[in-house]
Formats: structure tokens, C-alpha cells, sequence
């Protein structure tokens, strides 16, 4: 049977068409007129769930997309919040996608400016933050001394005193860091 | 006496219907009902084909047992089961033969399961491995083949007409297949441009689950040791 009866098979019995190329179109045309005959109801209910589970398919798609947004801006905004120096987080999400299910896990451990200055939002912090964002992150090196940073740092504050004893070496040696800093900071904004 | 060595508690030993029902995807089950709901026409064709094809003291035993086994007050062994899946298959419209083909090839196909790991910035040239992973995936249902032994015991899945409902059934399969593979790859994308905007301790999981296979995809950042590792290479 040629492509374009089967087409017209399938519009009377599917009312959409098939698109030309496909495995289903080949397969279609490639049946004898009494395969057809026979096949017909069920390759129109194939098509119809093909077309179906496209269309459902964009829906997720762009349901997800938009709980993905919305999930990465949650987690910039706990980033951004006030927390206490020793704070953990752990967020994670669960989107139901168009061809299975996403997971994405943040997971943020505590710093040492944090613990030294007792609040993320401290003037400082946010100084150090950006000067990490905007050049360490920028470079290889700088890149190693972060993950470094993050691998160390919480495991390192979470051992009984320490927090206390290296506030006041740590402190001083941010505070220059911040005064050498804060003019370059107001500068770029 | 020295107790069998394979005879565990914990090794139930499987009945020979269990493997019957297993190899021909659990339709026996299906097939089963159907015959029991056969009308008086239907059932006379029943009695005759099986008359035919094993023998007329088979056939009359069948017609007199077969009210206890609808009422379940007889069993049958798997010998009848057996026969029952030859035979009614060919007596039922050919809608409700291509059901139950479609849930014959369903139940006995292998899904594959494959696990691919994406680090940013170093093994993102993975990314043609995987879709070529979602290519052999999607040819799959066109290369799946039921088993001899269910071919011998379903002789009619080798008429034409069950032939050619496979094809259609495989490339309606194909086209689903190709669809939620398009769908994973821009999902892959749009997943990959999330970690990147989160901190470094972010890793994305996407569970890709196509009618063959399951593909876990994780991504993440890269690790210090892999960061050294990338530097003293390219050193």
C-alpha cells in the first residue's frame, strides 16, 4: 500500500497524519491492503498514543523547567539568607520530567568566615563571597583551593574548640584580606 | 540419607506451571479467561479444534471436565495448559489477539540498565556515547525475538497476521522510544545548565526510563583530584 493511502486510511480513522520518515510510516506503508484492512484500528490507536505522549511529553517538559527554575532560585535565596555559623543544609529536588524523574541535591557546609563573623550576611562574608565567585572561581588554582575549602572546612569546624581557637589568627588574617578588599568591591559594584 | 544439596528452603523449587507461565509472559493466565468465557458457538469451535489436533478421546475428556474446571472444582495440569494456549488464541477476534501479543512481547522483553556519569568541564565528550546508548535502545524492540520455547508452545505468534501486528507494535515502540530519547537529551542539557548555576557540592541525577532500558545519568562538578589529574595531563 503506498504512503499516501495509508495516509488516508489514517486520516479517516485518526483525523492527524503521520509524519513522513518515521518507523511507523514505513512500517505502514510496507503492510498489503488487507494487513491494513486489519491493522488499521490498531495503527491508529498507535498513532494516537504516539501523538498523545508527545504532547504530554512538552507538557512535562515545560512543567519541569519551570520547577527547575524555581528550585535553583530557592537554593540562591537560602544561600542568601541569614543563617548561624554552623549551619548545614542539605536541599534536594525531584522533578517528574517528560522521559523519567531529575534529582538535584545541593549540599553546603560551613565556613570559616561565617563561624569567625557568627553570621553569613555579615558585611565581611559578603565581601569574601563575591571576592570567591568573581576571581578565585575564575582560575584552576583558585578552583582547587575551593573544593579544598569546602572538603576541609566543615570537617575541620566541627571538631570540639576549634571554632574558638582559630577565631582570633583567622579573624585577623580576613580582616586584612576584607580591608584590602572592600575598596575593590565598591568599585566593581 | 544425605539431604539434596539444591533443595534450600530459601531455592523454592518452581512449579512446571510457573515455568510454563513464565516463558509465555504470564498470558496463560489471560487465555485461561477467555476460554471461560466463551460462548456456546465459540466453545463448539473450541471443542472441535481441539479434537482436531489431539485427538477425539482428548477432546471428549475436555468437554466433560470442562464445567468442573470453570467452576474450579477441577484442576487442569499443565498438559491442558498448554494445549488451552495453542488453541484459543486462534478463536479470538483479532483485537483481542493483538492484546495479547502486545502484553506477550511486553512481559518477555530485557530491559537493560546502564549508568553514565557526566563531570563539567571533563567528560562531557560522553554525551555522543550516550546517544548512541538511546539508538541501540530504540532498534531494540524491531530486534526482539520471543524465545523457541514460547515459539513452540505459541505456534500461532508465527502466523502472518501476528507477524505483522510485531512490526506494527515495534515501531509504534521505535517512535516512543526516539520521542522520550529526544525529550532526555534536552533534559540532559537543561540539567547539566542547572548544576552549573548551582554551588560545586550540586549533583544532578536523571533517570531516563525508555520501554527497553533505564539509563541513570549523573552530573557533577569535577573533583579536586580529577581537577589536579586534568592539569598534570594536559601539562
Amino acid at each position: 500500500m503506498s504512503t499516501e493511502s495509508t495516509q488516508i486510511v489514517l486520516r479517516q480513522f485518526v483525523g492527524g497524519q503521520i509524519p513522513a520518515g518515521t518507523v511507523l510510516a514505513k512500517v505502514l506503508s510496507e503492510l498489503s491492503p488487507s494487513d491494513i484492512e486489519r491493522l488499521r484500528g490498531k495503527a491508529a490507536e498507535g498513532v494516537l498514543t504516539i501523538e498523545l505522549e508527545s504532547m504530554a511529553a512538552a507538557g512535562r517538559f515545560h512543567a519541569s523547567s519551570a520547577d527547575i527554575r524555581e528550585f535553583i532560585e530557592i537554593v540562591k535565596a537560602i544561600e542568601a539568607s541569614p543563617r548561624g555559623p554552623f549551619d548545614r543544609t542539605e536541599i534536594g529536588g525531584k522533578f517528574k520530567t517528560a522521559s523519567g524523574e531529575t534529582t538535584i541535591k545541593v549540599r553546603k557546609g560551613c565556613f570559616i568566615a561565617t563561624a569567625v563573623y557568627g553570621s553569613y550576611d555579615h558585611p565581611n562574608v559578603l565581601i569574601l563571597r563575591r571576592f570567591r565567585d568573581t576571581f578565585i572561581e575564575s582560575f584552576f588554582l583558585g578552583r582547587c583551593f575551593c573544593s579544598t575549602y569546602y572538603f576541609a572546612a566543615p570537617r575541620l569546624l566541627s571538631l570540639p574548640c576549634m571554632a574558638a581557637i582559630i577565631r582570633v589568627p583567622a579573624k585577623l588574617v580576613l580582616d586584612s584580606l576584607c580591608t584590602f578588599l572592600k575598596p575593590q568591591d565598591k568599585s566593581t559594584g | 540419607m544425605p539431604r539434596p544439596y539444591y533443595r534450600h528452603y530459601w531455592y523454592p523449587q518452581q512449579s512446571e506451571r510457573d515455568v510454563l507461565s513464565e516463558d509465555i509472559g504470564g498470558i496463560d493466565h489471560e487465555i485461561i479467561d477467555f476460554l471461560f468465557s466463551f460462548d456456546r458457538i465459540r466453545l463448539a469451535s473450541f471443542f472441535d479444534a481441539y479434537e482436531e489436533q489431539f485427538g477425539c478421546s482428548a477432546a471428549n475428556y475436555a468437554r466433560q471436565a470442562f464445567e468442573a474446571w470453570k467452576t474450579r472444582t477441577k484442576k487442569y495440569n499443565v498438559k491442558t495448559v498448554q494445549k488451552f494456549v495453542k488453541i484459543v488464541p486462534l478463536l479470538l477476534t483479532y483485537e483481542q489477539r493483538y492484546d495479547l501479543l502486545n502484553k506477550l512481547y511486553q512481559n518477555t522483553r530485557r530491559v537493560e540498565t546502564h549508568r553514565f556519569t557526566l563531570v563539567l568541564g571533563h567528560s562531557e565528550h560522553q554525551l555522543p556515547q550516550l546517544e548512541e546508548l538511546f539508538r541501540h535502545l530504540s532498534t531494540k524492540p524491531a530486534a526482539h525475538q520471543l524465545s523457541s520455547r514460547a515459539r513452540s508452545i505459541l505456534e500461532w505468534v508465527s502466523n502472518h497476521d501476528c507477524e505483522q501486528a510485531r512490526k506494527l507494535m515495534a515501531a509504534v515502540e521505535t517512535e516512543h522510544s526516539a520521542l522520550l530519547a529526544r525529550a532526555a537529551l534536552a533534559e540532559i542539557d537543561r540539567l547539566r545548565d542547572a548544576i552549573r548555576a548551582l554551588a560545586s557540592s550540586a549533583v544532578g541525577t536523571h533517570e531516563i526510563r525508555l520501554p527497553y532500558g533505564t539509563i541513570l545519568v549523573e552530573i557533577r562538578h569535577a573533583t579536586i583530584g580529577e581537577r589536579i589529574g586534568r592539569f598534570l595531563g594536559s601539562c
